[in-house]
């Protein structure tokens, strides 16, 4: 059981991340909250995309989550930019463990990437992983004859 | 629901951020009067903290308060000084505060050492009761004043979410925020596991209850940010207030 005197601080430091980083729109912060929501212990949302140590069994789960947020999310904001998030973790799981997470066909999958890798304001990192994706379903397709 | 136990109900008033109660209140409005009540009881918690951390019995604590409350906040007019410009409200009050309560510690002294009877009087039992119970590693008066402070600020957060909440109907969001998140980190309360939340409210996934949870906790960080704020364009007040809290609860003993 927590401390209620610790753990009132709690509330002021979601302010503190809000306000700390100025890049951070509130449709971004909502998505790390949501991943921090689905494991407490991921503080770096991007960075947890890109690392090849990242479990399959979390991308799922981060995938449902902003799946979810991107069909009820209150702003148009928060719905692209689960859109954004949605896609990539079906890229990181197609890259770092040659995995299909999702149903949807591969065209749907590509435009989705291609959108990702055609957006600048995309962290690098981020655009890189859509690209290998897009490369890596492009040779499954040609592999399985498709 | 009150998020605490604390007889005083610190989010009186919580549709007035911190700043428009207080500007109102110091005013010559209509509703000044209603405002400076709303400002009393609402800061009546880190008032008495720091008088009752100041080595002030329980009993005569609350009059010192309520004396404070009436001979300087209302009697002299301290809401009348305060302007965001200027500063924190919280600096102004605490420094009124301290001014206050080292006067009135300074005049029992005296009135100790020259008691008007001519005869030396022992201290009150009370008094020397609450003073030798008060743990020397506890709080000092300050960090009293800033815990309440921080606790006032959140009951006024959550008295805003709450009501926004359930006047749409939300009542799921806002119990799962409360019981989830809200009471855990003010009460030491278990959270209430997702599976849970799941049954009650005949949600879908997991994913739902992440979802619902994150977009709450957004409302109460923008409700926060509103109590503590005086416009739109001061994000970096808002910045410097809470790290200034911040940094004070972690001085504080837990």
């Amino acid at each position: 059981m927590k401390d209620p005197a610790s753990s009132s601080a709690e509330p002021l430091k979601w302010v503190l991340q809000a306000t700390s980083n100025p890049d951070a729109t509130p449709a971004k912060m909502l998505v790390c909250w949501l991943a921090q929501e689905i494991d407490p212990t991921l503080t770096d949302l991007d960075g947890a995309l890109v690392d090849s140590r990242t479990p399959l069994v979390l991308l799922n789960s981060l995938k449902d989550a902003f799946k979810h947020l991107r069909r009820e999310g209150e702003t148009g904001d928060d719905r692209s930019i689960a859109a954004t998030y949605y896609a990539l973790t079906i890229a990181a799981a197609i890259v770092n463990h040659r995995m299909r997470i999702s149903r949807q066909t591969d065209e749907a999958i590509e435009d989705a990437l291609r959108i990702c890798w055609n957006d600048e304001s995309c962290d690098l990192r981020l655009r890189d992983l859509c690209w290998r994706a897009f490369y890596a379903l492009r040779l499954g397709l040609e592999k399985s004859g498709r | 629901m009150p998020l605490t136990n604390r007889s005083n109900d610190s989010s009186a008033g919580a549709s007035h951020t911190n700043w428009s109660a207080i500007l109102d209140a110091g005013s010559d409005s209509s509703t000044a009067a209603a405002s400076r009540d709303t400002v009393a009881q609402r800061y009546w918690p880190a008032i008495h903290a720091f008088v009752r951390r100041s080595g002030i019995s329980h009993a005569e604590a609350e009059d010192v308060t309520q004396g404070f409350i009436c001979d300087v906040m209302l009697g002299r007019n301290l809401l009348s000084h305060a302007a965001p410009e200027r500063g924190r409200f919280r600096s102004l009050l605490l420094t009124a505060v301290r001014n206050y309560v080292y006067d009135e510690l300074r005049r029992r002294t005296a009135t100790t050492r020259h008691p008007s009877t001519g005869s030396v009087v022992a201290l009150d039992g009370a008094s020397v009761g609450a003073i030798s119970h008060l743990d020397p590693k506890a709080d000092d008066p300050e960090a009293a004043f800033d815990r309440e402070w921080v606790r006032m600020l959140i009951d006024q957060a959550a008295h805003v979410v709450r009501e926004n909440a359930q006047s749409k109907g939300l009542d799921a969001a806002w119990d799962i925020f409360d019981r989830r998140l809200l009471r855990p980190m003010c009460e030491g309360a278990a959270p209430v596991s997702t599976e849970e939340f799941i049954k009650q409210w005949s949600l879908s996934s997991p994913a739902q209850v992440a979802n619902i949870l994150v977009r709450m906790k957004r409302k109460f960080t923008a409700a926060l940010m509103q109590q503590l704020g005086h416009g739109d364009d001061d994000q970096e007040i808002v910045h410097r207030e809470i790290a200034g809290l911040l940094a004070a609860l972690e001085r504080g003993p837990h």
